[in-house]
Order: C-alpha cells, then structure tokens, then sequence
C-alpha cells in the first residue's frame, strides 16, 4: 500500500491504518530505535509509541510522499528521550561518540540552555545539506539523523571506514563555518 | 549549547533529505577492467591480423614464430587467433554496453 492510502486510513480514523505501517515500516522502525536505544525490549515500546504518536498527529498533518521520514522522525524523538530517561547516569557510548563529533560542529560548545529557532536552524542545516553532493548528503544524514556506526555506513555505500571517517570529519568542520556564517551557536 | 543539543536538533532536516539516505544506493559498476581487457584484444588482433596479411611474402613476416608454430605451418594460427580475439572483443563490448546503461 502506498503512502498516500495509508495516510487515507489514518484520516478516517481507520485502525488499519496502524497495521499496514507496521508491515510497511516497522521493521526499519525498530532497527533505527534499537540502534539508539541497544534494547529490544525498548525498541520494540520505541516502535509501539512511534504508532500512537502517528495516530494522535495525522490529522492534521498530512505526510502523504514523506511518510516514512515523518514516522524516522518521531521514532528517533522517542528513541533518544527514552535513552535519557533510562540511562540518565550513564549514557550509553556509541551515542556519547556521535554528540562528541557534533559538538566539533559548534565553534564554543558550553553548557548553556540558549535556545536556537527552529526554523532557523532548520533553514540553515536544510541549505547546508543542499550544497553538498548526493552521497557527501547521504552519508551525513546516515550518520547524524539516523545514527548507523561506520561500518554499516561504509558496506552500504561500498567505501572504506578509513573513508567515511574522514569524509565526515570534513563535512563537520564545513559544517562548523557554515553555522559560523550564519550566526548560529556563536 | 552542545552537542547533545546538536544531535536533537537535527530531527529538524527537511524529510526529503530522510527519505533520500533511506534509498538503497545502487551498486557501483565497475567498467575499467572491461575496457583493458578489450583493448589487449584489439592489441592482440592487430598483431596477429598483420601477421596473417604478410605472410604471403615470404621471408618478410617478421612474425614468422607464430607460422612456424602453426601444425598448418600456412598462418592458420595467426588466423585462429585473429577470429578468436575479434569474437573476445565482440563479447566484450556488448558486455560494456549493457554495464553503462545499467550505470
């Protein structure tokens, strides 16, 4: 079933409109919550909220072509929450790894809760992605949105970890001058 | 600020972004090999298709080895390998065809 119908379902309040994303999306679902959470126990609840989640916001948002990715979305939001909630004391390593590597995107990390627009940051991190070649683009969502390690990075995309590593060393410190540019986290 | 904040904040991208990574990438093709193994070929034919047309002079062919190897002793060889490189190149190119178009 594509999108479009299942988005229907989910406008008329139709329950099936749960099960058909489920066998459409809910293995990647799981996968993307369990790479973040390291559980299968919380990845499978990760996966159940993300339906509930969907239910109760369509309507009135209608992500008819961007299904998948609106669904990508809310799985990571509870991903990442429930990983703070359950590790408060100590958060789990590979994601400590990947904040580390975003960090080097801010010219002056501190500990400040100042709060960044969100369409700013939006507009901003959206024309840096358009400036970059396809895979450069594909890579860094990979690693940054989706949270896949580098070996899962480097078979899909047929490079060498050595490869990717330093690819996204680069697309970071251009990152970094590009938020520079725009006044964001300075 | 920091990068725990950063690492939030990128739920933000456009979903076209998303959806794009989520696509499979296609396998990369692999041509080169292709082009070199039909270019010793071509090398090969040129060699052995000189062969053949000057052999009619006698004494002249400065390939005279691959004659002399020949059970026909006539430039049959030569002919044979000739024929063979020029079917190895045919296969070849249709192989690099059908390669680029899946690229």
């Amino acid at each position: 079933m594509d999108d479009n119908a299942i988005v229907e379902l989910y406008l008329k309040r139709n329950q099936r409109a749960i099960s058909e994303t489920k066998d459409k999306y809910g293995s990647r679902l799981r996968s993307q919550a369990k790479r973040i959470t390291a559980d299968d126990f919380t990845a499978d609840e990760c996966e159940n909220d993300t339906y509930m989640q969907a239910w109760n916001s369509i309507p009135p948002n209608e992500p008819r072509t961007y299904l998948y990715a609106y669904l990508a979305r809310i799985v990571r939001h509870i991903a990442l929450n429930r990983c703070e909630m359950n590790n408060a004391q100590k958060r789990q390593a590979y994601l400590v790894d990947i904040e580390d590597e975003m960090e080097q995107c801010i010219a002056a990390p501190d500990d400040t809760e100042k709060v960044i627009d969100d369409l700013v940051f939006k507009e901003s991190i959206d024309r840096f992605l358009s400036k970059l070649d396809e895979d450069k683009r594909n890579i860094f969502v990979r690693r940054y949105f989706f949270m896949d390690d580098i070996k899962e990075i480097a078979e899909r995309y047929d490079y060498s970890e050595s490869k990717i590593k330093s690819m996204l060393m680069r697309l970071r410190e251009k990152l970094r001058e590009h938020f520079e540019k725009d006044g964001i986290f300075s | 600020m920091d990068g725990k904040y950063l690492l939030e904040k990128m739920e933000l991208i456009d979903p076209v972004y998303i959806e794009a990574a989520e696509k499979k990438p296609c396998k990369k093709i692999v041509i080169w090999p292709y082009y070199a193994a039909m270019a010793a070929c071509i090398a090969v034919m040129i060699f052995s298709g000189y062969d053949l047309f000057t052999t009619q002079y006698e004494g002249i062919s400065p390939f005279a080895v691959i004659n002399s190897a020949s059970i026909f002793g006539d430039g049959s060889l030569a002919l044979l390998i000739f024929i063979s490189a020029a079917l190895v190149t045919a296969a070849l190119a249709a192989v690099i065809i059908q390669r680029r178009k899946q690229k």
